[in-house]
């Protein structure tokens, strides 16, 4: 597994979609930044919660990513050169799947570490402590890897990258709403507040206290919490705003994602048939 | 005889059809094996299944006297190089780092090689110039290149003329050619470009529909081929003494007709015969080319 890894390293040093997602992440992080500063006299903002804003980006950045990088070994054909030559396809898959991990740690530091060289100056060091902005840290790179391993194994098993590439952005944006629906679904009050108001004739009229019907109760709301708390993207959101629910459902969800995307992606692709 | 690689009943189905079908094949070592066939009758597949591409459905083949369900198949097929359907080179990277990556893929500590390699398929002053921009003839030997890196022993080519001018034909060949003398190097080559084969190859084996139809050796299929005038007599000692006599070659094919391999004088020989009270029937000039040969073996021309 070496030798591949220093043949995909070698590739991702010179594969310019990752350097383009990159830039895109420390661009990304010096617009926020500046506009935060340009707002400081009306708020009062903390580096806290721009250091996160990433988590919602690297899911679409390494769909592009992951799509292009591992679908260029289908469509220029290279792959064939790895196997026959003797390399196992397990080993084909586990090196492709860890660069990209590599390759989306990269991007996440790309947007973090420009956030604390400009932000801290700025706005000053966190305001939450250390061991929470860790567990967030932890937290997003364990997203990252679950998106990259879900994004690996349809980019593995869909030899035409053009089709791997649609289904994967296309993919992490439905994941993206759903995660935002559900987020809102969430969110909806138990109650309409009550409230007075003047009718037509000028008179004063009072609504009394309203139940939600949109309100989730009971173990349906325990399936949309659960789901907002294991989706990857819904960690997205949950961690851009710093408010993870569970931080160990999320932890053992994307796991979990890794382990059983990981696990499905080779068996397959030890059977797949090869152009 | 030393084989590099043999196939014994191998069979690839893809749902209900049969790409190979009790497939075997014999590919002598040091030989350029043409391997012959229309577009469908399933070169590819089988090349496919040999580098490790796909799985046969039903029996093996033996690579190197290694059988394809032995766990040290993958360190035999170390020892092949292959072009598959396209060249698999980045058509984002130049000539030499495309093969720095294959020397990476393959664990060679050294680069050293490089230069050597793209003088021996002439890319030697691409430069910077990308994939991308080579011409198909240049992407092709920079395919060859690649598959070369680790200097294999045997290597397989699948259609590497095709779609070529004349300049890369004559290049492609003589490039093979210098690989099979000059480094000893086993070639399996597929095509259907039979003329182009015929220059090439030093053993045949024809598939169609998924069979393996007959392996030949290039001098039988010369003979096979060979000009020739087919006589038919009515009877058949008379016509061997009497071409012993003149030291003329011929091959008997049935008790009354032979093919005689030589331009010769039909009186002389109708009067030598008559002396014999045999009588000559016919006289047919044949020629069969690889391509006639071809057409007659798959029934081709029963078909017409």
């Amino acid at each position: 597994m070496n030798k591949l890894f220093a043949a995909n390293f070698s590739r991702l040093k010179k594969d310019k979609p990752f350097w383009i997602c990159n830039l895109f992440m420390i661009a990304f992080s010096i617009f926020l930044q500046i506009t935060y500063c340009r707002s400081i006299e009306d708020f009062t903002f903390v580096l806290d919660e721009m250091v996160f804003t990433y988590c919602t980006f690297v899911g679409i950045l390494l769909a592009a990513f992951v799509s292009l990088f591992i679908g260029t070994e289908y469509s220029d054909g290279t792959i064939r050169n790895k196997m026959i030559i003797g390399h196992t396809r397990t080993a084909i898959y586990l090196t492709n799947l860890f660069t990209c991990c590599f390759a989306g740690l990269v991007m996440c530091f790309s947007f973090i570490l420009p956030t604390l060289i400009i932000g801290i100056p700025l706005f000053g060091f966190f305001s939450a402590d250390l061991r929470s902005i860790l567990l967030l840290l932890f937290l997003s790179f364990a997203m990252t890897f679950a998106f990259v391993s879900l994004l690996t194994l349809v980019s593995m098993l869909r030899q035409n990258r053009a089709i791997a590439s649609v289904i994967n952005i296309l993919g992490v944006f439905i994941l993206l709403f759903f995660a935002a629906y559900i987020n809102a679904r969430l969110q909806e009050p138990k109650t309409y507040d009550s409230y007075i108001y003047e009718t037509d004739s000028g008179q004063i009229a009072e609504e009394a206290e309203e139940p939600n019907p949109y309100y989730l109760t009971g173990g349906k709301r325990k399936m949309y919490q659960f789901l907002f708390d294991a989706l990857p993207t819904g960690q997205a959101i949950q961690l851009t705003q710093m408010q993870p629910h569970d931080p160990v459902v999320s932890a053992l969800s994307s796991a979990g994602i890794c382990l059983i995307a990981s696990g499905v992606g080779i068996v397959v692709f030890k059977r797949k048939d090869i152009k | 005889m030393e084989y590099i690689l043999t196939a014994d009943a191998l069979s690839k189905h893809y749902g209900n059809f049969k790409a190979l079908d009790r497939f075997t094949m014999h590919i002598p070592k040091g030989s350029i094996y043409g391997f012959v066939g229309k577009n469908g009758a399933g070169k590819t597949t089988f090349i496919r299944l040999i580098c490790g591409l796909q799985k046969p459905t039903k029996g093996t083949y033996t690579l190197y006297g290694t059988k394809n369900t032995h766990k040290n198949i993958g360190m035999c097929r170390r020892r092949m190089g292959a072009v598959v359907e396209t060249p698999s080179i980045y058509l984002d990277m130049t000539a030499e780092e495309n093969l720095k990556e294959q020397y990476r893929i393959l664990g060679l500590p050294s680069f050293a090689d490089i230069p050597e390699l793209l003088c021996l398929v002439g890319l030697n002053d691409t430069g910077k110039k990308k994939a991308k921009n080579f011409s198909l003839g240049m992407r092709q030997r920079l395919g060859i290149a690649v598959a070369l890196a680790g200097s294999p022993d045997f290597l397989v080519l699948d259609e590497p003329v095709n779609g070529l001018d004349p300049q890369g034909i004559i290049e492609m060949r003589e490039l093979i050619l210098k690989l099979n003398r000059e480094k000893q190097i086993t070639v399996l080559i597929s095509s259907h470009i039979l003329d182009e084969l015929s220059r090439l190859a030093t053993c045949y084996g024809f598939i169609d529909n998924g069979r393996m139809i007959k392996e030949i050796g290039a001098k039988e299929l010369e003979a096979a081929c060979r000009k020739c005038i087919r006589i038919q007599v009515s009877a058949i000692k008379p016509l061997t003494l009497t071409l012993d006599s003149m030291g003329i070659d011929y091959h008997i094919l049935s008790d009354t007709m032979a093919d005689v391999f030589a331009k010769i004088n039909i009186s002389q020989l109708a009067l030598a015969l008559s002396k014999q009270d045999c009588d000559i029937l016919s006289v047919t000039e044949r020629e069969e080319t690889l391509e006639s040969y071809y057409v007659n073996l798959i029934g081709g021309a029963r078909n017409e």
